[in-house]
């Protein structure tokens, strides 16, 4: 999808909105929602060809495993603030905290083998040290 | 009465020739030409890559073959090729770690850009945190390998002093330098005994709290423990040289000291040797003499073999820590321009900490190489 195609499509759906909310306010939230769905949806089909190509560059090298923890990171928090923005937006904050609360414990969830890789250098290093 | 007195002189005449002059002509013979034993026991604390790159003729027991080992591995040419073919290995490493290093810190930039866009502040510090803490994992990893290098050099260098501790005490004893022998003993025991009781016991938990210092500093930027981090480095360098200086002054006094007694008591008695005894007092300094000559050979050849081969045990170390300080450098350089601050913060304390490993490894290794060189030089008593 071309930044065109989005552009046109950003305006025709501000003027939709604009227009439903004028006939009837209480349809507004769900055209919102379905506008904010589309683009958010739209941004991610044109990030993924970029992460696929940087997991394939990545993948050689030493990194991998690393940067799949980043991407899978940066995905988790790219949709829990499409979430939690929508929530906002619908005037539901109390949702939109609990979303983003379920986002950090996923983040930290998914940095748990990189913690315990640290913890294992450290072993390591007290190991040497004849500290065990 | 005067047949068995004539009978009895003659006995005591024969003896006293045929004893002690026999035994002293054969061991005039072998000294200098045979290697002592203790030789190949030094030999085999070696470590393997340095052992397949020494020439046959060193591990022989005949001290020429050993003396032309030692002049081919002292000569320019095979140094120049033994150090570059050391140095390849070691800048293929560095070549890998630092594209690991700067592959890491673009994936952090490009982390750090994306997280800038969030709205949510909470969501945008815990994609931060995931984020530092793979930047952590993959330099930790790195500083890992770079302890680990120092922890088996100071293997290697106890198990090499050792051995060279017997070798020095018969190739000083041979001399008739036994006051020095035992200086050289006492001061290469305790630097022993230092280099296991505190340098390797220090050396990690040293190394331990330097990372985990600057990991903290790299995972929070409201913690400042430079100060702290600084003085413990200075203060752990400071104790160290302090140490190794005392050691050494300690070590070169006592072995001259010990060396000039001896020369002063064997002087003495080839003294009264050459003046008591009318004929074999002449040949018995010529004798000692000559026998010095191949005692100062050998501990020439022994001296200069092992000062050599320590470098060559110490330049791969010395070597990768250098590379991996300049990796470190370089790698804060490029974090610096992505303007990762954090990840620039603790590439800089994982160069530092390289740097004082360095140190560590050079302190150490000199107070080896002023012993050999006391070896070199010291003089046999009995020339």
């Amino acid at each position: 999808m071309n930044i065109l195609r989005i552009c046109m499509l950003a305006v025709t759906a501000v003027a939709l909105l604009l227009i439903v909310r004028r006939w009837n306010a209480d349809f507004a939230p769900l055209v919102r929602l379905g506008v904010t769905v589309l683009f958010g949806t739209a941004a991610l089909t044109s990030l993924t060809p970029l992460l696929s190509y940087l997991r394939t560059l990545t993948g050689d090298t030493g990194l991998g495993t690393y940067a799949d923890v980043l991407w899978k990171a940066l995905g988790i928090a790219l949709l829990t603030e499409i979430a939690s923005s929508i929530c906002r937006e619908c005037g539901e904050t109390g949702a939109a905290s609990g979303v983003e609360v379920i986002g950090k414990a996923q983040i930290l969830l998914l940095s748990l083998p990189l913690i315990n890789e640290i913890l294992s250098v450290a072993r390591d290093l007290l190991s040497i040290g004849g500290a065990e | 009465m005067k047949k068995r007195f004539f009978f009895g002189l003659l006995f005591c005449f024969c003896l006293l020739l045929s004893l002690p002059c026999s035994a002293s002509a054969e061991e005039t013979e072998t000294v200098g030409e045979r290697m002592p034993d203790e030789y190949s026991g030094f030999l085999e604390t070696i470590p393997e890559e340095i052992r397949e790159l020494l020439p046959d003729s060193l591990f022989s027991a005949d001290s020429p073959s050993v003396a032309d080992g030692v002049r081919e591995i002292s000569g320019g040419g095979y140094l120049l090729r033994t150090v570059l073919s050391l140095l390849g290995a070691d800048i293929g490493k560095f070549i890998r770690r630092f594209a690991t290093v700067a592959g890491m810190l673009l994936l952090s930039a490009v982390a750090a850009n994306a997280s800038a866009t969030f709205k949510s502040e909470s969501v945008g510090r815990a994609f931060r945190f995931c984020s530092s803490l793979a930047v952590l994992c993959a330099l930790l990893g790195e500083g890992y390998a770079a302890v680990s290098a120092v922890t088996s050099y100071f293997e290697r260098i106890r198990a090499m002093t050792t051995a060279m501790i017997p070798l020095m005490g018969t190739l000083y004893a041979m001399g008739g330098n036994v006051t020095a022998a035992v200086a050289s003993a006492s001061g290469l025991s305790l630097y022993l005994t230092f280099l296991e009781n505190f340098v390797a016991v220090s050396i990690v938990p040293f190394s331990a709290i330097c990372l985990a210092f600057a990991a903290v500093g790299a995972m929070d930027s409201g913690v400042r423990l430079g100060t702290l981090l600084s003085t413990v480095k200075k203060n752990y360098t400071t104790a160290l040289t302090f140490l190794m200086m005392i050691l050494g002054t300690m070590l070169a006094a006592q072995t001259t000291l010990g060396a000039r007694s001896d020369n002063l008591a064997m002087r003495s008695a080839k003294f009264a040797a050459g003046n008591l005894i009318p004929v074999v007092g002449g040949s018995v300094s010529e004798l000692l003499r000559t026998v010095s000559a191949g005692v100062g050979y050998l501990r020439g050849t022994v001296g200069i073999c092992a000062v050599i081969l320590l470098l060559l045990t110490l330049f791969p170390t010395l070597v990768d820590l250098l590379l991996v300080r300049l990796c470190w450098q370089l790698s804060a350089s490029f974090a610096d321009l992505l303007g990762c601050s954090g990840e620039k913060k603790l590439l800089d304390e994982l160069a530092s900490v390289s740097g004082y490993l360095i140190a560590a490894v050079s302190i150490c290794s000199s107070v080896l190489i002023l012993a050999l060189s006391l070896l070199i030089h010291c003089a046999s008593a009995l020339g």
